[in-house]
């Protein structure tokens, strides 16, 4: 039930090559709006621990420690409590956006960075956010199926709260629980104000990764300025995360100058959206970045798609070509053959004529 | 579907972060008229005016919204820059024609905002030194070193007709600039220690001078508060102008000025914190700062000695503008989860 909605029974899987020695609890939460996981410590912190217990003797891990902001002081005071009795670390960490990415919190916990193009599983870290240990508690425990999820509304909606929702739910339902709808612009975003995105309709179904729905409006979330010339004063760069550098990657990505972008490491962007809240020439680089991204993605699949071709007709062409030759082998062979035969028939009607005239010569000699 | 997030942004503008640049040159500039009169103000006056007018003609031709551009304030801090950078007596025609020749060729030739490779109150600056270099480098007296204070309005009228003054008394209120005096008396093989003795020189640089450098110290402080601008550009470069400094006074003190001497003299405080901070022009990275503080530093050290010019600020900025792409791109920062 985190961000990336990773298939939780995958996770639990235990892989010989690579045993997990460190579980990581993500109760960082750490854009705004989003409250859900902060009500869910709170109300129901010793189903977190139990089901943390469970993923860490299912996982055999050493070690297992819950992440959590320190502005969510209420949520760490029942956490603590629930813990009391068990090995189970509960560490607070800065409230500074994004720490809830998984890679973010293992480094500010453990002081490891996950290297490049690896996921954590392959340092022997694990990483499971607060709801899906929950829930995990819940179906060993109680037998009750991951059926629901607690979901923050708020924004522009008359009465903001976090429900506990059937996935399957109306957005419509959730909306009208939470007091209706009180703007005319009826935009909703899935997700934070930073990673979300606008859904299309109010007309879809609750879904597990549907941590929070915000009901936009132009006080909460204005309209984005006009856009200025980057004037390269560096600030995205001192709040990137990744320590990349945006405005170098806006250029690039805006002159379409695609392969600098990768060499200046574009995926490893995490598209968390500091870049963007920080500038002050009003440029929505993460828009950029996308955009770059996904056109690389997909020259990159038409090349691959290409080189699949030419693979594909080069071997054609070589099939054709060894067919050719196997066919001109073949009539060699076969003239060979009948050259044989001829020739064979000629000493055979040499030798009989021979014998002929042998024959006839011996029954001369007898008659004689 | 429609993905515009982030929705929500925190920053200052481009127009704020310019106009607190203004703000921060105020203490820099009152210190100025008090040393030296009203002739910066009018400078100043004559600047802006200039750059508005020039800017809003051009953004006209690049059919530009106007408005936009000139609220973005970047035009009147390369003009205020340009107008305290030059002799605060030169006839009024230096500051318009250095400040149309800087935001025409220092600033849109390129682009505009944000595109173009030099600094362009340094660019126009060098204009006008190599193009003017008699008027560029008579400097005004400071008051408390003339018997008979010029009035204020005598000064006016020698930046808006200079001819109708005669020679004399350009003379007697105009001199060369303490780095521009070391240098010819050096010449003349005279020992430093004697040349100091000379009044125009006071207890940290030139009279005068060292106290409107006192002035850009303050708002420096206050940029750097503000986080306008960050610390490694004036760090690098006064540390490496005072380091290179010492090593050669520590040699020869009689030939060489103080490191103290370099870096409250001349243009030095109001580079580190005014002009080398450019950010357009500028690099990006860190380290990349860091580098291009040290080699302004050591240039100006150079040009200012073994150079042909008094003060080797706009040229050690200009070469090192040249440079910036390739200091950035020397220069990324390690990336996280990379080795």
């Amino acid at each position: 039930m985190g961000g990336a909605v990773f298939p939780t029974h995958m996770k639990l899987k235990i892989n010989q090559s690579q045993p997990i020695n460190n579980l990581v609890i993500n109760a960082a939460e750490c854009e705004p709006f989003i409250t859900c996981d902060d009500m869910l410590m709170r109300e129901r912190a010793d189903e977190i621990i139990q089901g943390a217990l469970i993923a860490q003797t299912i996982l055999d891990a050493k070690e297992c420690v819950v992440g959590i902001e320190n502005n969510k002081i209420e949520a760490y005071e029942a956490l603590k409590k629930a813990a009391q009795k068990t090995t189970i670390e509960i560490k607070v960490v800065p409230t500074v956006y994004p720490s809830g990415d998984a890679k973010r919190l293992i480094y500010l916990l453990m002081g490891i960075e996950v290297p490049k193009e690896k996921r954590s599983v392959d340092l022997g870290i694990q990483v499971f956010n607060v709801a899906t240990v929950a829930a995990i508690y819940r179906y060993l425990e109680l037998g009750e199926p991951s059926i629901s999820r607690v979901v923050t509304i708020t924004g522009a909606v008359k009465a903001p709260q976090n429900y506990e929702v059937l996935f399957g739910t109306p957005l419509s339902e959730l909306i009208a629980a939470a007091g209706g709808s009180s703007n005319k612009t009826k935009k909703f975003i899935m997700g934070g104000p930073m990673m979300g995105f606008d859904l299309p309709s109010i007309h879809v179904p609750v879904t597990k990764a549907m941590n929070c729905v915000i009901e936009s409006s132009p006080e909460l979330f204005p309209a984005p300025k006009p856009v200025m010339p980057c004037i390269r004063c560096a600030r995205c760069a001192d709040a990137c995360p990744v320590n990349l550098q945006p405005q170098e990657l806006y250029w690039f990505s805006k002159s379409s100058q695609l392969e600098k972008a990768r060499d200046y490491n574009l995926f490893d962007c995490i598209e968390c959206g500091c870049c963007t809240y920080v500038c002050p020439s009003n440029i929505p680089l993460v828009q950029f970045y996308r955009y770059a991204k996904s056109e690389i993605i997909a020259q990159d699949k038409s090349k691959e798609a290409a080189n699949t071709a030419r693979e594909r007709n080069d071997f054609r062409l070589a099939r054709i070509e060894r067919e050719k030759k196997e066919r001109a082998e073949r009539n060699a062979q076969k003239a060979l053959g009948a050259n044989e035969k001829q020739a064979d028939d000629e000493k055979k009607s040499t030798i009989a004529a021979a014998m002929e005239r042998v024959k006839q010569t011996q029954q001369e000699n007898i008659k004689n | 579907m429609d993905n515009r997030s982030p929705y929500i942004v925190d920053a200052p503008s481009v127009s704020v972060i310019m106009f607190k640049v203004l703000l921060a040159l105020i203490p820099g500039i009152a210190l100025y008229v008090y040393a030296y009169g009203l002739g910066v103000i009018l400078n100043i006056f004559l600047a802006s005016l200039t750059v508005i007018l020039t800017e809003s003609a051009i953004l006209a031709i690049r059919k530009l919204p106007i408005k936009v551009f000139i609220l973005d304030g970047s035009g009147l801090v390369a003009a205020w820059l340009l107008a305290l950078s030059i002799p605060s007596i030169a006839p009024w025609w230096i500051i318009v024609l250095g400040t149309l020749l800087c935001i025409t060729f220092g600033k849109h030739v390129y682009g505009g905002l944000g595109y173009n490779l030099f600094n362009p109150a340094m660019l126009g600056y060098a204009i006008l030194l190599i193009s003017f270099p008699l008027i560029m480098s008579q400097w005004q007296i400071p008051n408390s070193l003339i018997e008979n204070n010029i009035e204020w309005f005598d000064q006016i009228k020698i930046i808006m007709n200079s001819s109708l003054l005669s020679k004399e008394t350009i003379d007697a209120m105009s001199s060369a600039t303490p780095l521009d005096y070391i240098k010819t008396q050096l010449t003349l093989s005279q020992s430093l220690s004697v040349i100091q003795q000379n009044k125009i020189f006071g207890f940290l640089g030139g009279k005068g001078l060292e106290l409107i450098s006192l002035g850009y110290l303050a708002g420096g402080l206050y940029l750097l508060k503000e986080k306008i601008i960050s610390w490694h550009l004036p760090v690098s470069f006064l540390a490496s102008l005072f380091i290179i400094a010492s090593i050669f006074y520590s040699i020869a003190p009689d030939t060489y000025a103080s490191p103290l001497f370099h870096v409250m003299s001349g243009g030095s405080i109001l580079c580190a914190f005014f002009i080398i901070t450019d950010p357009v022009s500028g690099p990006t990275t860190p380290k990349g700062k860091i580098y291009f503080g040290i080699a302004i530093g050591l240039l100006v050290f150079i040009i200012r000695i073994f150079g042909g010019y008094p003060e080797g600020i706009a040229f050690a900025v200009l070469i090192m503008n040249i440079f910036v792409p390739l200091i950035d791109s020397l220069t990324q920062p390690r990336i996280f989860g990379h080795k």
